[in-house]
């Protein structure tokens, strides 16, 4: 369950975000839509504690964010598996390790995150990039090393995307909605932010429109969002 | 994730290496300059005397020197050290031991008789004293030094490399540090984002650090060592050190900063170890003590076979191979005994009074030590010869073979080694040719087992009889054999028959699986060489 209550964040010469207020239950899906600069990204950085709002509160399940210790903000960001704009990954690691370090910093056994980071690579439909060295890696295949170190994680209960489909064609896009639909039946809460109003393969879900910090809409179902399509600039 | 690490921070490992090992050998080479030019600056306020001593007992001298109230041990030298034009040549660990003594005055000195030699009864007393200790084989007084010259030039150099040393070292110290940090940076950013735990974060910059002040200390450690070996020449002795250079308050402080950059260091590679034990297996107690019981259980059978009286020819193995290393050490003995001659002939030529008296002690101590190497050789030469006999009687257990007689009455066909000459069939190979007269049988040469009886491809029908002491007896292209495997048989009992027609039958002999003459092994026959 995640809860933005009222959030606000500003910098000193423009505000980000203006009282936004979104809420996506466990196990249901929510995809942030808007144009660029829109403050998806800050939102993104908000639910992951990696900013405070000037405002306002952020709940995610039992714990609201914002002046919580940094030991606190970790064990947060351990239930969450996130798939990043540009995944940042260890040029010197292999895919499968840099896949396995989503368990390792859990202090996971060896053992159990290579198995788990494996069936995450199969599940992505990368197995075959194992053992590459993720420097060498092209921008599409760092994505999907993202997409399987998010999904490596089997007790997050959140699953976070921003712009996963960015660089990928329709058919990969597809894809990825059908994965983190799979997830989503799994019970995990997932929240989407991309430009595209849609996300194929996802499944109904909730949409909320961002414009310039504001959010315009929020709705519920996908036939509804079609019509609507035309109003995103 | 090991070699991860090591293909990412090897450049900075070499570079850590690199720049202890310069800034080392720079300050250390500083400092010996400076401390040299010290050392032989200082006014002498003593008399110095070398005394030479037996390697085994140097100890001992050592300690009796330093119970002494009177003496101080400035240096210690091994001879070949002051021999200078000998080369270093081992003698089993018995090379004397030279140890320069300073021996303070017992009367109340003025300026003047500081520099001023001992003379009469103080002298002959206190080299008597020294001869009294315990190993010492020869007390030689020194010359007083010339008075002393200032030197400013090595003040000024040795300050320069020092300057120099530190600079780079504190250069080297940021630019590898940043590097690190720079290396490890996506792995910390993964892992902050990741969720890692706030106080594990930083355990893989901390781990290269530790790598890094690893490499580090070895680079200082050799740069210690090729500092002093660069700035003092061949042969001379190792007694100028930045020791004297610092004060009291500076070493404490250099040698604990030495203990926390070692402590330090060892303290990482120990956390870094113990996590990869952890990551191999959740259970690191079970794994010790799984070790611990391996070890253990390896004991107990290496314990077993101890027990087990070894045979003859371990024996003789074991004395062979003392005997090589004895043979080694008298070698290396005679090679020092020469080579001390050659110094002796030197220090003479330029009348060293010194060095000639250093290189005759040396010269009677290498006669010693040559002679008993040599003893030691003989005895261990008769012990092998021994053995070797000893063990003779073991390889060949059983009664003599005796009598021998031939198998058959008809003549030679084909002597022993004409076998593939032109003319001469190659199947009678590491044999003989026997004629066999119509009807005759063949008979056993000796007695013994029949272990063989049958067709062989290519040698037609075989008997094989083995007469113990690992010797068989071959009968071959016979036209019948007459025993069974397992029979035993007498010397002259009829094992094959050669048929009705005049033919050659194959004779062989083999001793420890090698083919003999047959006709002079049966010329050998012990139950003769009796009568004879």
């Amino acid at each position: 369950m995640v809860r933005f209550i009222h959030v606000a964040r500003a910098w000193p010469d423009r505000e980000v975000l203006v009282d936004v207020s979104l809420s996506v239950d466990s196990g249901d899906a929510l995809l942030i839509s808007g144009p660029r600069a829109a403050g998806k990204s800050t939102l993104v950085r908000l639910l992951l504690g990696l900013d405070t709002p000037t405002h306002g509160w952020i709940v995610v399940d039992d714990l609201v964010l914002g002046g919580s210790t940094p030991e606190v903000l970790a064990a947060h960001r351990r239930r969450i598996g996130c798939i990043a704009q540009q995944p940042l990954l260890v040029g010197d690691l292999t895919v499968e390790q840099n896949v396995a370090l989503a368990l390792d910093v859990s202090g996971a056994p060896t053992r159990q995150a290579e198995s788990a980071a494996n069936e995450a690579l199969e599940r992505a439909g990368i197995d075959t990039l194992r053992g590459r060295r993720a420097g060498t890696l092209s921008a599409v295949e760092r994505r999907w090393v993202g997409v399987a170190r998010a999904l490596a994680r089997p007790e997050a209960s959140l699953l976070l995307a921003d712009e996963p489909t960015a660089d990928l064609d329709a058919r990969d896009a597809r894809r990825l909605g059908a994965l983190l639909a799979e997830e989503r039946a799994a019970g995990k809460t997932i929240v989407v932010t991309s430009r595209e109003p849609s996300l194929a393969g996802l499944g109904t879900h909730r949409l909320a429109l961002l414009d310039a910090g504001r959010i315009t809409l929020e709705t519920a179902t996908q036939g509804r969002v079609r019509s609507l399509a035309g109003r995103i600039p | 994730m090991a070699s991860a690490t090591w293909r990412r921070s090897r450049g900075t490992l070499l570079l850590a290496f690199a720049v202890a090992l310069a800034s080392g050998v720079l300050v250390t080479s500083g400092a010996t300059v400076i401390a040299r030019a010290r050392l032989q600056g200082a006014t002498p306020l003593q008399s110095h005397y070398y005394v030479v001593s037996r390697g085994p007992l140097a100890e001992a001298t050592r300690g009796g020197l330093t119970a002494h109230p009177e003496a101080s041990i400035v240096a210690e030298y091994g001879i070949d050290d002051l021999l200078g034009e000998t080369a270093v040549l081992r003698t089993g660990g018995e090379t004397l031991r030279v140890l320069e003594v300073r021996m303070a005055r017992r009367e109340a000195v003025g300026a003047a008789a500081d520099v001023a030699p001992l003379q009469g009864r103080d002298a002959a007393a206190e080299v008597a004293t020294l001869q009294s200790l315990e190993g010492v084989v020869d007390v030689i007084a020194l010359a007083p030094p010339t008075a002393p010259v200032p030197q400013t030039g090595p003040g000024v150099v040795g300050g320069g490399l020092i300057g120099v040393g530190c600079l780079l070292f504190a250069s080297g110290l940021v630019l590898t540090a940043s590097m690190a940090v720079r290396e490890s940076r996506d792995e910390l950013a993964v892992r902050y984002l990741l969720g890692a735990e706030p106080g594990s974060l930083w355990r893989p910059l901390g781990n290269q650090l530790g790598m890094f002040v690893l490499a580090g200390t070895l680079g200082a450690v050799l740069a210690t060592w090729l500092g002093a070996s660069l700035v003092l020449g061949r042969g001379e002795p190792p007694v100028a050190t930045a020791g004297p250079l610092l004060s009291p308050a500076s070493r404490a402080v250099l040698l604990a900063s030495a203990c926390a950059f070692v402590v330090g260091a060892v303290a990482s590679a120990v956390l870094a170890a113990r996590r990869a034990v952890l990551r191999i297996t959740d259970a690191p107690v079970e794994l010790i003590g799984l070790l611990v019981a391996c070890l253990l259980c390896a004991g107990s059978p290496a314990q077993a076979s101890y027990a087990v009286p070894p045979s003859d020819f371990q024996l003789l193995r074991g004395v062979g191979r003392e005997l090589a290393a004895c043979n080694r050490n008298r070698i290396d003995a005679e090679r020092t005994l020469a080579a001390t001659e050659i110094a002796a002939v030197h220090a003479h030529a330029r009348k060293n009074a010194i060095r000639f008296r250093l290189a005759n002690v040396q010269r009677d101590e290498s006669v010693r030590i040559v002679e008993n190497w040599r003893d030691t050789c003989a005895a261990l030469e008769m012990r092998r010869a021994e053995l070797r006999l000893l063990h003779g009687a073991s390889l060949f257990p059983g009664p003599p073979i005796a009598p021998r007689r031939p198998p058959v009455t008809g003549g030679m066909a084909i002597a022993w080694g004409e076998a593939g000459l032109p003319g001469r069939p190659h199947a009678f190979r590491n044999g003989v040719g026997l004629r066999v007269r119509p009807g005759e049988p063949i008979r056993a040469t000796a007695a013994g087992n029949v272990v063989y009886a049958g067709d062989l491809a290519g040698a037609g029908k075989v008997v094989v009889v083995s007469h113990g002491r690992r010797t068989f007896s071959v009968y071959g292209r016979v036209a019948e054999t007459l025993v069974v495997r397992g029979m035993q048989v007498e010397a002259g009992e009829p094992v094959a028959d050669g048929g009705d027609d005049p033919a050659v039958i194959y004779f062989s002999v083999r001793q420890r699986g090698k083919p003999v003459d047959p006709v002079a092994w049966l010329e050998d026959d012990p139950s003769l060489a009796g009568e004879g």
